[in-house]
């Protein structure tokens, strides 16, 4: 094979000098990463907070289920999201395009499914009473706690990848870790009020994905 | 690491039983072979996509000849879509970006989108960082005093240009293509000097954003 002579380039010197073997990424083991980490949370949570007291009534009634399923919903579409954005050929957001909208429909839906539930019951008793701030506020907090981690994983998955739209996949991000959050402190939050969740729990999601898509891109420029 | 876990297993393979060596061989040399007919094939053009993959695993001659290849490529798009003073940066700060992101690229996939979305997004920083130094002005050696050669040099950067309001387009084309100070772009167009720095940073700001949401220029 006859040598090609090549005109030295510093940089592509200093490049080639800087050359380790690599593992390609693969957003499954992204994903069970992320995954394991929600179950440790689970654990955990239940294990110092404990599971709502009436759990086994809670699961006859459509209202538990319909808050934990959409919140697992949101926060799955989030997260997945997160982890395609993360490969420079996604661009165009071709392949999230319907990712998006699937998230974009996903909240609105919710809404509506609480708002149908809540008109079938039967009389209601005052806002303010329904809305329960102190819990609220717990609600808040707790929320905010178990996506904290959260995340800080995926922060650190961003900054391993590397999204050409680093805003919106800061976004997803926020929505992703704040909805898995929510749907863990679901477990033992004995609220199953929808004006109650949209409320505390909305807010609570979108608190972290604002922050999320404020702090974020600075941290994975590249 | 999933190179030395296939190399060990080469490894094994070819120690375990003398007798399938024959036979391990041949599979190898078939499956090198599918390699180089599906490298031909248009999925990688121009090897870049075999080189990568070689490079991942730590192999420092391709790595070598990979970015020697994709150094006059990236030339050739930055110079179609910034101005001449700023394509030298971004075309460093793309193979340094290329370098460190080398493990975000599939060897499954096609290279080309992979490569093409990281040097769109370095154009897209470009715009953005050239919208917050609106105010700074071309070093003098770096300006080019033909005017029409540097315009059209830049032509997907020209069509997008034509998309903004002409007040910003021209300031643009005057301090950062044509290398004038901010004040005799304000003499030329007759706009104040505060105004042809907001109509820079707002004009470049305005490309990043377009770009960024997909009208490409080609």
């Amino acid at each position: 094979m006859p040598t090609e002579i090549m005109p030295r380039d510093p940089l592509i010197d200093a490049l080639v000098a800087d050359l380790a073997v690599v593992r390609p990424r693969r957003w499954t083991r992204e994903a069970l990463l992320l995954g394991g980490l929600v179950a440790v949370e689970i654990l955990l949570f239940v294990a110092i907070r404990g599971v709502r007291p009436d759990m086994p009534q809670a699961m006859d009634g459509m209202a538990f289920w319909w808050k934990a399923a959409s919140l697992l919903v949101f926060a799955g579409l989030s997260a997945a999201a997160v982890l395609v954005s993360l490969d420079p050929a996604v661009t165009t957001a071709r392949r999230l395009a319907p990712l998006r909208r699937a998230l974009a429909l996903a909240a609105p839906v919710a809404l509506v499914l609480g708002w149908l539930i809540d008109a079938g019951a039967a009389g209601s008793a005052a806002l303010l009473a329904r809305l329960d701030w102190r819990d609220g506020v717990d609600c808040l907090a707790n929320v905010a706690i178990l996506a904290l981690p959260l995340v800080a994983m995926l922060a650190l998955l961003m900054r391993r990848g590397a999204s050409t739209r680093p805003a919106q996949t800061a976004m997803a991000a926020g929505l992703a870790a704040a909805g898995f959050g929510a749907f863990i402190f679901a477990f033992h939050c004995s609220h199953d009020d929808p004006l109650y969740v949209a409320v505390w729990y909305g807010g609570a999601v979108l608190m972290v994905a604002l922050l999320s898509r404020l702090v974020l891109p600075r941290l994975v420029r590249w | 690491m999933a190179g030395t876990q296939r190399n060990a297993g080469k490894v094994a393979a070819m120690n375990s039983t003398a007798a399938l060596q024959p036979l391990y061989a041949a599979a190898m040399a078939t499956a090198r072979l599918a390699t180089v007919i599906a490298g031909a094939a248009d999925s990688d053009p121009h090897g870049w996509g075999a080189m990568m993959a070689a490079a991942q695993a730590g192999e420092a001659a391709p790595y070598r000849r990979l970015l020697a290849e994709l150094r006059p490529w990236l030339l050739r798009y930055f110079s179609r879509r910034l101005p001449p003073s700023a394509v030298e940066d971004a075309v460093q700060d793309t193979l340094v970006a290329i370098h460190t992101k080398r493990h975000t690229w599939d060897p499954a996939r096609p290279f080309g989108p992979w490569l093409a979305g990281i040097a769109r997004y370095k154009w897209i920083d470009r715009l953005r960082s050239a919208s917050r130094h609106a105010a700074d002005e071309l070093p003098e050696t770096l300006s080019t005093p033909d005017h029409e050669a540097a315009v059209t040099s830049a032509a997907a950067l020209g069509g997008l240009m034509a998309t903004l309001k002409p007040a910003q387009a021209e300031v643009i084309r005057l301090v950062k293509i044509d290398g004038l100070s901010i004040e005799e772009a304000a003499a030329r167009t007759g706009q104040s000097v505060a105004l042809v720095k907001v109509n820079i940073h707002r004009g470049l700001g305005r490309l990043a954003r377009l770009v960024e949401s997909g009208n490409d220029a080609d």
